[in-house]
């Protein structure tokens, strides 16, 4: 969180997390060329470049996949959230191992001609393909959203612009796609790597599909739940305390289909906006740790009853009036401005609650 | 056509990197005041995200 910018905002876990992903790059790299040596050794062995060339196009391609994969992935089970936690670093790390396979091929097979290496590789011969020019694209757009990573990008171009930088991504992904089927698999005549492919991209497609349409269709559940439930003084009821874990939230969405986190902390409830201040991420998908509302993105923390962050840090986000009538959880739907605070409605927990 | 491109494409970023180095050590904290104190390794980090988009911060910067 910000009170003023720094360079890598580490901590213990993403130490640990970028620990692990550079032990598995490296593990990955020098065990396909070793394993490649054990198992193909043909007699005019294929140089150890090329070798390391591929090794890192593979990897990069596997790495793709799985930061294509953890946002929806981390909607269906919270197993996936210590995954999405580093996204970002995961993301650069991805760029690194793409541009140092790019960086292999100019060297090795555009380094030793007369014309400029770059050209030499991607000048397509007439007729063909350019597969090289897909990549050298791709890695262009991987490039701007590893350079503009930063949060100072986020504060300095908008959310939208941003997002929409982002977005890119999918259209790098088709691009990765091509350079992979019309390059090196072309020629091929084993399928395997073909298949891999088309698994892959099948995964990463249905995966999207299925999380889409579960959002799309809890909007039309939420929106017509809440249009019976709104009564005469503009409060709408949004559900039953004891739909709430302790120190958890639900999302309800109210009727200008804005999101809204209902969070149970001590036996008292609180409504903040489910819409994170850094990336958007969904609050209500995280959880009370410390007495804050934990982004489950990237970690940043909101008073439930404020939704301003601990100092010394300064993001705010709105909150929403709240109250309990019986077991039902009523909220005003107009949002206060960002950092009001705001009392939280107390419930009496059920006896078994206090028990254990 | 792919030689066009890359010109283009090595052209844009020249003139990326001369604006970005400027830009990043001494007009930072006219975009972000946040910025005013923030180290030199965050400004070289800085430095590659401006050769991508050194149009849009020179437009922010001249009306600052
Ligand atoms: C300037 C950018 C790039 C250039 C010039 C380039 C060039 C090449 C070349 C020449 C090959 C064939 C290597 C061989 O089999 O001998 C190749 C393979 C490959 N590239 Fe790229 N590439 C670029 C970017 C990328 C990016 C961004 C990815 C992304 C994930 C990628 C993934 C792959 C994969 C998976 C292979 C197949 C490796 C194999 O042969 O099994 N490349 N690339
Ligand atoms: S912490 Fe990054 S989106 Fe919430």
């Amino acid at each position: 969180m910000s009170s003023s910018y720094r360079t890598v905002q580490w901590n213990a876990h993403k130490k640990i997390y970028d620990l692990t992903i550079a032990l598995a790059v490296t593990g990955f790299i020098v065990g396909f060329v070793i394993l490649s040596r054990i198992f193909f050794p043909s007699p005019e062995q294929i140089s150890t470049p090329i070798l390391l060339i591929r090794a890192c196009g593979i990897c990069a391609i596997l790495m793709l996949h799985l930061i294509l994969i953890i946002g929806p992935l981390a909607r269906l089970t919270p197993l996936a959230a210590p995954l999405l936690y580093n996204r970002r670093h995961l993301g650069v790390s991805f760029f690194s191992v793409a541009l140092i396979h790019a960086l292999l091929v100019v060297g090795f097979y555009g380094g030793f001609g007369v014309q400029n290496p770059l050209l030499a590789v991607l000048d397509a011969p007439d007729g063909s393909v350019p597969f090289e020019f897909f990549g050298f694209l791709a890695l262009i757009i991987f490039g701007l959203m590893a350079a503009t990573s930063h949060d100072f990008w986020l504060a300095n171009l908008g959310h939208a612009w941003w997002k929409a930088m982002h977005m890119m991504v999918y259209l790098a992904y088709i691009l990765v796609l091509a350079h992979v089927l019309f390059g090196p698999l072309r020629a091929d005549s084993n399928v395997i790597p073909i298949v891999l492919i088309s698994i892959g991209a099948a995964v990463v497609l249905s995966l999207h599909i299925l999380t889409g349409t579960r959002e799309v269709l809890r909007d039309f559940r939420d929106h017509a739940h809440c249009a019976q439930e709104n009564d005469q003084s503009g409060w709408v009821d949004v559900c039953s305390v004891d739909d709430i874990p302790p120190d958890r939230a639900k999302i309800v969405q109210i009727e200008n289909h804005e999101r809204v986190a209902v969070f149970r902390h001590n036996d008292a409830l609180s409504a903040i906006t489910n819409i994170c201040a850094h990336q958007g991420g969904p609050l209500g998908e995280g959880k009370i740790i410390d007495g804050c509302v934990t982004c489950p993105w990237h970690g940043y923390q909101y008073k439930p009853e404020c939704g301003q962050s601990p100092p010394p840090y300064t993001e705010k986000i709105a909150t929403y009036d709240i109250r309990v009538e019986g077991r039902r959880v009523l909220i005003n739907p107009s949002p206060n401005p960002p950092g009001t605070h705001t009392e939280p409605a107390s419930f009496e927990p059920w006896p078994e609650d206090q028990h254990d | 056509m792919i030689s066009l491109c890359m010109y283009a494409c090595v052209i844009y970023f020249l003139f990326g990197i001369c604006f970005a180095v400027p830009f990043c050590f001494l007009w930072l904290h006219r975009i972000d005041t946040l910025a005013a104190s923030a180290s030199i390794p965050f400004k070289l980090l800085c430095v590659p995200g401006a050769v991508f988009l050194w149009p849009v911060l020179f437009v922010k910067v001249r009306h600052t």
